[in-house]
C-alpha cells in the first residue's frame, strides 16, 4: 500500500472539507469559544490540537489489538493526557507568552472531543499510517475553523492580526469604533455559525 | 472450527463458526463484537486488563517526570523573566522584550529585603523569591528607580476578584506619599470585563495618586467609574464592579499593611527599619553608607 493511496489521501483530506470536525461534525465547540479573540492563541491551539491528534492516533493505533477492550476508554485519555501534558509543558518552557495566554484551554484539549472520537471511532480500527493521517487532517481541519473565526473576532473586536494595528489611525478618527461584542465568546458562535452557513450552502450534498 | 467472539454490549463470550450478524445473547450489531483469538493472551481477562493498566500507569508517570525535570529551569526562567516585567511594569517600563527585561530589572532595582508585619527584616530572605500565596505574612519591598528616575518603592500586593486570586505590584515614593505606578494582573477575571485591570490603561489611572486619606491612613481605592469623591479614588472598569472593588480592597488593605511594617504613621522608607537595606535598625547615629545617604536626602 502506498503511503498516500485513496483511503489514506481521504483520511487526510476529508476533514478539511466534506467531513470537517468543527463545522460538519461540531465538535470541539467549546475551545472554540474561548482561545479564539485573537489569532496568535488561535493557531497555537490548532497547531498543539493537530499534534495531539496526530500522534495520540498513532499511539493508539500501534497498541490498539493489545488494549482491554473494557479500559479502552481510559487508555485512550491516559495516553490524550500524557500528551496535552507534555505539550504545555513545552509551550511554558519555550513559547511562555502563548502558554499564560492559552492557560486552561491546553489543559482541556484532553476533553476536546475531536480526540476522543477520532480514537474511538478511527484509531481503535485503522493502522497506524492512516489513523496518523486522520490525525493531522482533523487537527488541520478544526484549526483553519479556529483561525478563521480568530481573524474575524481579531480584525473587529481589536482592529489587529497577530497584534499588528491593521485598521489605520484616520478610520478611527472618522468615527470607526472597534466591535467589543467581537472581544466576547458569545460573538466566535455566531461566526462558527456563519461559517457553517457558507459551508452548507456552498456544500450542497450536506444540506 | 469454532471461533469465539466477545460482546462489548453484554460483556459475554460465545462461540460461532464466523462473525454473527448480532449478538445471539444481547443482540447488540456487529460494532460490538470482537473476535477472541484463541492462541496468545485474553486482552479481556482481569488479571491481563489490571496489569496493562498498571504498567501503562507506571511507564507514563516516569515519561512525564522526566520531561518535567528535562524543562524545569528553562520554565523557571520564563516566570522569573514574567514577574520581572511585572515589576517593571509597575515602574512604568512596559513592553519590554524578553532579553531586555533582565538589564533594565538590575539597572532599576537597587536592593530589596523582606519585612515581617511588625517591621523586622527576615535575614536570608531572598524578596524576589517570594511566593504571592505568602504576602500578609511576608512583605518584600523593592527598593528601585522609576522609568524616569525617581526613588520609589515597590510593593507586591495580593489579593481576591470575582473568580479567582489577584495580584499587583504598587511604587509608591519612599516616603509612603504617592503612587508612581501601578500593574495589577489575574487568574481567571473574565475577558473582556474584570480582564481589564490588565492593561496599561487601567494601571495608569493610578499614577500620581495620593496614598494617605486626610486621617493618615492609606485611602488608596478602586469606586464605582464616575462616583469618585476624592483624588484617592480611582475609576473602576464598567461592568466588572466586583473585580474593581477586589482591587480597591488589595491596594487599600495591602498598602496599610506596608504602611505598618515600614513606620507606622511616619513611613520613612525601607532603609531605616530595614536591617537587611540598611543596617541600622533605624537608630541614631548610625554610620552605614545608605542610612547617611537616606537621611541626607531627608534633610
Amino acid at each position: 500500500m502506498s503511503l498516500l493511496s485513496k483511503a489514506n489521501r481521504e483520511a487526510l483530506v476529508g476533514p478539511l472539507n466534506l467531513n470537517n470536525p468543527v463545522v460538519v461534525q461540531v465538535l470541539g465547540i467549546c475551545s472554540a469559544l474561548a482561545v479564539t479573540a485573537q489569532l496568535e492563541p488561535a493557531i497555537v491551539m490548532g497547531l498543539s490540537v493537530t499534534i495531539i491528534t496526530a500522534f495520540s492516533n498513532l499511539i493508539i493505533s500501534l497498541i490498539r489489538n493489545s488494549i482491554p477492550n473494557r479500559i479502552r476508554i481510559i487508555v485512550q485519555l491516559v495516553v490524550v493526557a500524557a500528551l496535552v501534558t507534555i505539550v504545555s509543558q513545552v509551550l511554558k518552557a519555550f513559547a511562555y507568552d502563548v502558554s499564560v495566554q492559552l492557560s486552561v484551554y491546553v489543559g482541556l484539549i484532553i476533553t476536546n472531543c475531536i480526540l476522543m472520537g477520532r480514537l474511538e471511532a478511527f484509531a481503535m480500527m485503522n493502522k497506524p499510517w492512516p489513523s496518523f493521517l486522520d490525525g493531522i487532517g482533523n487537527g488541520i481541519g478544526y484549526a483553519i475553523i479556529l483561525v478563521i473565526v480568530g481573524f474575524v473576532r481579531e480584525l473587529l473586536g481589536s482592529g489587529s492580526l497577530l497584534g499588528f494595528q491593521v485598521i489605520p489611525e484616520w478610520c478611527y478618527e472618522h468615527g470607526y469604533m472597534n466591535n467589543g461584542m467581537m472581544t466576547m465568546p458569545a460573538m466566535s458562535l455566531i461566526i462558527v455559525g456563519c461559517v457553517i452557513w457558507a459551508h452548507r450552502a456552498y456544500n450542497k450534498e450536506l444540506q | 472450527m469454532a471461533k469465539k467472539f466477545y460482546c462489548s454490549q453484554c460483556g459475554q463470550t460465545f462461540e460461532a463458526a464466523s462473525m454473527p450478524d448480532k449478538c445471539p445473547i444481547c443482540g447488540a450489531d456487529t460494532s460490538h463484537l470482537t473476535e477472541v483469538k484463541s492462541k496468545g493472551i485474553n486482552t479481556n481477562g482481569n488479571i491481563y486488563t489490571i496489569c496493562y493498566a498498571a504498567v501503562m500507569v507506571i511507564l507514563v508517570a516516569f515519561l512525564l517526570a522526566f520531561v518535567s525535570s528535562a524543562l524545569k529551569s528553562k520554565q523557571d526562567a520564563n516566570v522569573a523573566i514574567d514577574k520581572k516585567s511585572q515589576i517593571l511594569a509597575s515602574l512604568n517600563v512596559r513592553g519590554l522584550a524578553k532579553s531586555e527585561v533582565e538589564g533594565k530589572y538590575n539597572e532599576l532595582i537597587q536592593e530589596t529585603c523582606v519585612l515581617t508585619p511588625d517591621g523586622q527584616v527576615l535575614e536570608g530572605e531572598d524578596a524576589f523569591g517570594v511566593d504571592t500565596k505568602e504576602i500578609g505574612e511576608k512583605f518584600p519591598v523593592y527598593r528601585s528607580k522609576t522609568a524616569d528616575g525617581a526613588d520609589a518603592l515597590v510593593l507586591p500586593l495580593k489579593g481576591r476578584g470575582l473568580w479567582g486570586g489577584l495580584w499587583g505590584y504598587v511604587a509608591v515614593t519612599p516616603d509612603l506619599q504617592k503612587v508612581l505606578g501601578a500593574y495589577f494582573d489575574h487568574e481567571s477575571e473574565t475577558a473582556g470585563l474584570g480582564a481589564l485591570i490588565k492593561e496599561a490603561k487601567f494601571q495608569e489611572q493610578f499614577i500620581g495618586r495620593p496614598v494617605l486619606g486626610e486621617d493618615g491612613n492609606v485611602a488608596l481605592t478602586v469606586v464605582k467609574k464616575g462616583s469618585s469623591t476624592a483624588e484617592t479614588e480611582v475609576d473602576g472598569v464598567t461592568g466588572a464592579t466586583l473585580t474593581s472593588k477586589g482591587v480597591g480592597e488589595m491596594v487599600l488593605t495591602g498598602i496599610q499593611q506596608y504602611v505598618n511594617a515600614l513606620g507606622g504613621s511616619k513611613p520613612s522608607g525601607c532603609c531605616q527599619k530595614a536591617e537587611g537595606c540598611g543596617g541600622c535598625g533605624g537608630k541614631e547615629g548610625c554610620d552605614k553608607p545608605c542610612c547617611q545617604g537616606e537621611s541626607e536626602q531627608a534633610e
